[in-house]
């Protein structure tokens, strides 16, 4: 079941490089306030599954010289296609996933620690199914949300000409 | 307009259909345009400009929902949250295949048909294509040539707006009347120089793609601009920067004040009058309404794309013409082909990391036909090309790379290492034994008649797969890419989009269905100028060649018509 979450995301992904948007370019668009606005249609996951969804993602993708996935919403847009995209078995076993990684206290370590903890899911991929969907979802979610597109990359909804550049002269890979 | 409610009625809007109509339109002609398809204006593209994070699922679409309403379309590698509507509805439109001989039918749901959603590649034919048949003995001799198409060209082309390389010196390939070519990078360049100078005969160029780079006056005056490089066109594009008959062909018949369109417009059949030996009119169903209704014209053209022309000739049935409207031959229904899809080849290029590029173009490279050129060189019959091109990969990367944190958000800022990939088409040869018909007993909701497809792949489509395996791996390789691999894995006839044949012309009423003028050899008010009509399916992309067929065939019938002929 891993395997269809990440093939039809991978599909998925294909579609969505490079999508971009004119109307919604707007100078003063950092104060009107990027992250994902929540429908809520759906919600699924409780308090403390969202803080773990939350704390994870924020651990893969922290604040560096630009917003983490916790300030691009990430864990709204999980919660999202958790209950609104997912099959019901596809949302239950991450659901139970969460919860299972709970159990190992995961909320009440302190930073550093959760950032080991999270380190030693990730050396251990292939076998924490969870885990890579949320790492999965969480890259989605982010590079795909306002902040991630328009501040962490380059954006370019209407290049123009498609030219050959030095990579310098960008530093980063476009949205 | 004597008896007629029109002079001329077209069936389809689409590529083919659009042509027709501002062909005729602009010499006078009162034309109405059917289309079964929802209406859409120019400019009306509800998801362009939509950011991804405003979509709900940030493009990706609701799987159980395309299960259930486009169980089949949603295999497209186009079909996406923001395409998803320009797609037909396959559970109120369904169609099947017989077991072990599949046909996969992409269809549109919208007026302007699948020129909204195309994939822009357009390509003339050459002398070698229309020779084929006569050379090998597959499929009836084309009644045509190349020269007899190439003012047509000259003028669909100057129209419509190709981008090609002027430079192009392919024996086969004719060069288009081009407006400038999206560049190729330095990787592509490398790649070609290499390939070129190794396997004398072959030849990477640009991609010919039917996009603005300098529009024209006259494009410019229906509202067309230069492509902006987004590579969103499936979604519709405001800009009119790549063809499409929405901003283009209909909107100069609808600026005549000769044209009326009517979506919803689900065409049934057309009608055989015995007494004038012409067809007289066509029936109709609003798909919204569910009415009833006939309209006459002097001159009926088939636009529907070529499986859904077949369908409703197939459906036209008199006590004259009992297996569909002046089909004596017997061959209507038969001789369906398309592309050979589903060979690719892919490797990455080593080094130029400190090259990028701005934009997303709309195509890439083109590798022409090489196969059996000059000489039978292989042990199959025709040929095939390849579509391809070289980039960097981006953000996806992350998902797989392994790592958290800072380092890991650097990470997934650099772009991946140059891949180079090629896409194979092929040519699939007519067999009688491909063909179409209509469910005996089950009808779609509006009461057509289901149509039921039959065709597989054979001995020298298999061959052509392996051989373009190979020798897309073998280039790739020679060229220096690393991590060389070949996918062999053959998609089934139609899904390449390219449905061809079904109503063949030919020099022989006995073995085809229309003459050299696209006219039916019986009823001579009924023309078929979609790729129903092609007698062959060369290995270029086809869509340039309907619309150069439709210009010449519309050209005649004004002729016609204005002799008082029809
Ligand atoms: C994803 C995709 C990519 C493609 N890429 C390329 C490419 O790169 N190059 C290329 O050359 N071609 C490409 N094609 C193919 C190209 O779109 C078709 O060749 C072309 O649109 C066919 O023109 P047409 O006029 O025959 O049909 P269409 O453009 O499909 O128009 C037919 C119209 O007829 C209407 N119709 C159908 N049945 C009925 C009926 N019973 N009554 C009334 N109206 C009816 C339909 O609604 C439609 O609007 C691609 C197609 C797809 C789907």
């Amino acid at each position: 079941m891993e395997d269809i979450n990440r093939r039809d995301i991978l599909t998925g992904l294909t579609a969505m490089l490079g999508v971009s948007a004119l109307s919604t370019i707007h100078a003063n668009a950092i104060e009107v306030g990027f992250g994902f606005k929540p429908s809520g249609k759906n919600a699924i996951f409780n308090e403390q599954q969202m803080k773990i969804v939350e704390l994870i993602a924020n651990i893969i993708i922290p604040d560096t010289d630009t917003p983490g996935a916790s300030k691009a919403g990430v864990h709204l847009y999980i919660d999202h296609m958790a209950g609104n995209w997912m099959t019901k078995d596809e949302a239950s076993s991450l659901i139970k996933g969460i919860d299972k990684i709970n159990t190992d206290k995961f909320t009440s370590l302190n930073h550093e620690e959760q950032v080991v903890f999270v380190q030693n899911l990730d050396d251990n991929r292939d076998k924490e199914q969870t885990y890579n969907t949320l790492k999965s979802y969480t890259v989605v979610g982010y590079y795909t949300s306002e902040i991630g597109s328009t501040l962490e990359l380059n954006y370019d909804p209407v290049p123009g000409k498609y030219e050959e550049i030095p990579f310098d002269s960008v530093g980063k890979v476009w949205a | 307009m004597d008896n007629y409610d029109y002079d001329v009625i077209v069936v389809g809007s689409g590529m083919s259909g659009g042509w027709a109509a501002k062909e005729f339109t602009e010499k006078g002609f009162k034309v109405l345009i059917l289309d079964r398809g929802l209406p859409i204006e120019h400019g009306d593209y509800k998801t362009e400009n939509v950011a991804k994070w405003d979509m709900e699922f940030r493009g990706q679409h609701d799987r159980e929902e395309a299960k259930r309403e486009q169980n089949f379309q949603r295999t497209s590698y186009l079909y996406d949250d923001y395409t998803k509507h320009h797609f037909i509805n396959d559970r109120e439109n369904p169609y099947y295949s017989e077991e072990g001989r599949q046909f996969d039918w992409f269809r549109p749901s919208m007026v302007s048909g699948k020129s909204l959603i195309w994939g822009r590649q357009s390509y003339r034919w050459g002398e070698i294509d229309f020779k084929a048949n006569k050379k090998d003995g597959y499929g009836c001799d084309w009644p045509i040539r190349y020269k007899d198409l190439e003012p047509w060209y000259d003028y669909v082309e100057t129209f419509a707006g190709i981008s090609g390389d002027n430079n192009d010196d392919v024996e086969i390939l004719p060069n288009s009347k081009f407006q400038p070519p999206f560049v190729m990078n330095i990787v592509e360049r490398e790649i070609k120089n290499r390939v070129e100078s190794k396997f004398p005969g072959r030849n990477i160029i640009c991609a010919r793609v039917a996009h603005l780079t300098k529009p024209t006056e006259e494009q410019m005056e229906l509202g067309r601009g230069q492509c902006q490089t987004r590579n969103e066109c499936g979604r519709g594009c405001s800009f009119g920067a790549y063809f499409s008959s929405i901003n283009a062909t209909l909107p100069a018949a609808e600026r005549t004040g000769n044209m009326t369109l009517r979506a919803n417009a689900l065409v049934q059949e057309v009608i055989y009058d015995p007494q004038t030996k012409k067809a007289s009119g066509v029936r109709v169903t609003d798909i919204k309404t569910n009415e009833n209704f006939t309209l006459t014209a002097r001159v009926i053209f088939m636009c529907a794309s070529s499986m859904s022309t077949v369908q409703i000739l197939q459906n036209s049935r008199s006590e004259t013409y009992n297996t569909g409207i002046g089909n004596t031959s017997g061959v209507l229904g038969h001789y369906i082909m398309d592309h050979l899809k589903g060979v690719e080849a892919k490797g990455t290029m080593p080094g130029y990391l400190e090259h990028y590029y701005k934009g997303r173009r709309p195509g890439g490279i083109y590798v022409p036909r090489y196969r059996n050129v000059n000489k039978q060189d292989t042990d199959f019959l025709r040929g095939y090309g390849f579509q391809g091109g070289a980039s960097r990969s981006g953000w996806n990367d992350a998902i797989k790379r392994e790592g958290i944190g800072a380092d890991f958000k650097n990470a997934n800022r650099q772009p991946g290492a140059w891949t180079f990939s090629l896409g194979m088409r092929g040519e699939g040869l007519p067999y009688f034994d491909n063909h179409m018909k209509l469910s005996e007993t089950k009808t779609d909701k509006w009461g057509f008649p289901i149509a039921i497809m039959s065709t597989s792949w054979k001995e020298n489509e298999w061959k052509i797969f392996e051989d373009a395996r190979n020798t897309a791996v073998e280039m790739l390789e020679a060229a220096g890419l690393q991590n060389v691999v070949g996918i062999n894995k053959p998609a089934p006839v139609g899904n390449s989009n390219h449905e061809m044949g079904g109503a063949r012309m030919g020099l022989d009423p006995r073995t085809s269905y229309l003459n050299r003028w696209n006219q039916n050899h019986e009823v001579s008010n009924l023309f078929v100028t979609d790729g129903a009509a092609f007698a062959s399916g060369a290995c270029q992309n086809p869509s340039l060649t309907y619309m150069a067929v439709t210009a010449r065939a519309a050209d005649y019938a004004i002729s016609q018509l204005k002799a008082g002929i029809l």
